[in-house]
C-alpha cells in the first residue's frame, strides 16, 4: 500500500471498523476486575479469564442499573459492543448491562461444557446395556445412612429379601464427594456386581452437583457391568443421567428396575410346571383318546367285515337259489316232455292203439318174416294178453 | 442359556406340548428338557440370593485388596 495513514486516521478508520462489525450487543462472560465507579457515575472496569482481557466502560445511565454488591473476582456477564477510543487508541467494550453469573449459573456452563466434551467423544450415544434378568449381586453407591439408602433396602426386603447386595456408603455432596464418589464407584466394579446403582436422594441443585462433575462421570463410565443413575427426584436431570445406563427418576425406583419380585418368579415357575404337567397329561390323554377310538374301530372293524361277508353271502344264495330254481323248473320241464314222449312210446298204449308184438316161444320179438317162417310157433302179444299161434306155410 | 432364554424355552415347549401333534418320545424329551430348565431358573433364583452387606470405601477398596 503506498497511501500512508495519518494515525487518526486509522485510529477513526478501525473505530469504523468495529461499529459496522457484528460485534454489538453481544454478551461475555468473565471474571470482573478493577470495578470502579467514578465520581461522574461512569463505571470502569476489565473483564478477563485465561486467554484474554478487555477493559469496559459503563456510562453512569447505564451503571446506575448495576447490583450494588459487585465484587472483583466476580463472574459476570456484560451486553456489551465493542468500540476504540481514538484519543487514546483504547479498545473497550461499552457495557450495557451487567449481571453476575449465581454460583449455579456458573456450574451449568461447566455442565454444558462436560455435556458437550461427552457428545464429540460420542459417551452420550453408547448403547445401554440391558439390566440383568434376575442380578446375583447388586452393589449401591449411596449415601452413609441417607434415607435414600434406608428406602431402597425396604425395596429390597419388599422385594426379594434375599437377593445378594452390598452396599458402598459413602459421601454423595460436597468437596470429598469428588474424590470419594469415583473410589467408591471403582470398588464396587471389583467386587464383580451384575449391576450397579448410584445415586442419592433428594437436595438443592448443588447438593446434587457432585453428579454433573467430570470425575464422577468419568468413574461412571469405566463401570464394566450395567450402571443405573438414581439422583434426586424426577425433576432433577444430571450428567450421571446421560452417561448411565439407566436412569431411574428416584432411588427407589432405581431399586424396583433392578430387583425383581422373587414371589413372581416362584409363581412364575410353579405356574410353568403346572402348566407342563398339564400339557403333558393334555397329550397323554389326546392319545389314550385316540388309542380308545382306535382299539374300537379295530373291534368293530370284523364285524363289519363279517356282516359284508354275510350280505354277500346272503346275496350269493340268493342267486344260487334263483339259478336253482331256474334250474329245477327246466328240468321240470325236460322231465315233461320226455313223458310226453315215453307216453307217446309206451308200448301198452300202441299195442292198445291195435299194435301187437310177435315174440318167440323163448320170448324174443319177432322182427323179419323170415325168422318167423322157421319158427314152430309164436307169441302174439296184445294189449289184453298173449296167443299162441302156428305160422302156416306159404307156397 | 441365561434364564430369560430359558423362560421363552419353557414358553415354547409348552406351546409344542399343547398342539399335542409331538410323537411320544419328542413329548417326552420336551417335558424332561422343561423339567430340566425349570430346576435351572429356580437353582439360579437360589444362587442369586446371599447376605446384604455395608461397606465404607476403605472397607471396599480393602475387600478388593484381599480378593
Amino acid at each position: 500500500m503506498s497511501e500512508t495513514w495519518q494515525v487518526g486516521e486509522l485510529a477513526h478508520h478501525l473505530r469504523d471498523i468495529l461499529r459496522n462489525s457484528d460485534v454489538k450487543s453481544v454478551a461475555v462472560q468473565g471474571e470482573l476486575t478493577q470495578y470502579k465507579v467514578a465520581a461522574s457515575g461512569h463505571a470502569y472496569f476489565s473483564l478477563k479469564d485465561d486467554d484474554g482481557k478487555l477493559d469496559c466502560v459503563a456510562w453512569r445511565s447505564k451503571a446506575q442499573h448495576f447490583p450494588n454488591d459487585l465484587e472483583d473476582g466476580m463472574q459476570v456477564v456484560v451486553i456489551a459492543s465493542v468500540d476504540l477510543y481514538p484519543p487514546q487508541g483504547r479498545l473497550q467494550m461499552q457495557v450495557e448491562q451487567l449481571k453476575p453469573l449465581s454460583t449455579i449459573g456458573l456450574l451449568e456452563e461447566v455442565k454444558r461444557k462436560l455435556i458437550e466434551k461427552l457428545r464429540l467423544n460420542g459417551d452420550l450415544e453408547r448403547l445401554q446395556r440391558p439390566l440383568p434378568f434376575i442380578p446375583r449381586h447388586v452393589v449401591i453407591v449411596t449415601g452413609a445412612g441417607s434415607a435414600a439408602l434406608a428406602d431402597m433396602l425396604r425395596i429390597r426386603d419388599e422385594r426379594w429379601p434375599d437377593i445378594r447386595c452390598t452396599v458402598i456408603e459413602t459421601v454423595v455432596q460436597g468437596r470429598d464427594s469428588h474424590s470419594m464418589l469415583p473410589r467408591a464407584l471403582r470398588a464396587a466394579y471389583c467386587l464383580q456386581p451384575d449391576v450397579v446403582v448410584v445415586g442419592r436422594g433428594g437436595g438443592s441443585p448443588e447438593d446434587l452437583w457432585s453428579f454433573n462433575l467430570e470425575p464422577i462421570i468419568e468413574a461412571i463410565l469405566e463401570s464394566p457391568v450395567p450402571i443405573v443413575s438414581a439422583v434426586g427426584h424426577e425433576s432433577d436431570h444430571l450428567v450421571s443421567d446421560l452417561v448411565a445406563d439407566h436412569r431411574a427418576a428416584t432411588p427407589t425406583h432405581a431399586m424396583e428396575m433392578v430387583i425383581p419380585i422373587r414371589g413372581d418368579h416362584d409363581m412364575f415357575l410353579d405356574e410353568f410346571t403346572d402348566r407342563i404337567g398339564a400339557a403333558l397329561n393334555r397329550w397323554l390323554s389326546r392319545r389314550r383318546e385316540r388309542l380308545n377310538s382306535l382299539a374300537a374301530r379295530l373291534r368293530s372293524a370284523p364285524l363289519i367285515g363279517l356282516g359284508k361277508a354275510r350280505q354277500s353271502l346272503l346275496m350269493l344264495k340268493n342267486s344260487l337259489t334263483r339259478s336253482a330254481d331256474a334250474r329245477l323248473q327246466h328240468e321240470r320241464r325236460r322231465v315233461e316232455r320226455c313223458r310226453a314222449v315215453l307216453q307217446l312210446t309206451d308200448p301198452e298204449a300202441v299195442l292198445k292203439r291195435g299194435w301187437s308184438l310177435v315174440k318167440s316161444t323163448d320170448g324174443k320179438l319177432v322182427r323179419s318174416r323170415d325168422v318167423a317162417a322157421k319158427a314152430a310157433s309164436l307169441s302174439l302179444t296184445f294189449h289184453d294178453g298173449d296167443i299162441a299161434v302156428k305160422p302156416m306155410e306159404d307156397d | 442359556m441365561n434364564y430369560k432364554e430359558r423362560m421363552e424355552r419353557l414358553e415354547e415347549i409348552v406351546r409344542v406340548l399343547d398342539t399335542g401333534e409331538s410323537e411320544l418320545d419328542e413329548t417326552l424329551a420336551l417335558f424332561e428338557e422343561g423339567r430340566k430348565l425349570l430346576n435351572e431358573c429356580s437353582k439360579e433364583l437360589e444362587e442369586a440370593e446371599g447376605s446384604l452387606r455395608k461397606l465404607t470405601v476403605e472397607e471396599a477398596e480393602q475387600s478388593n485388596d484381599e480378593s
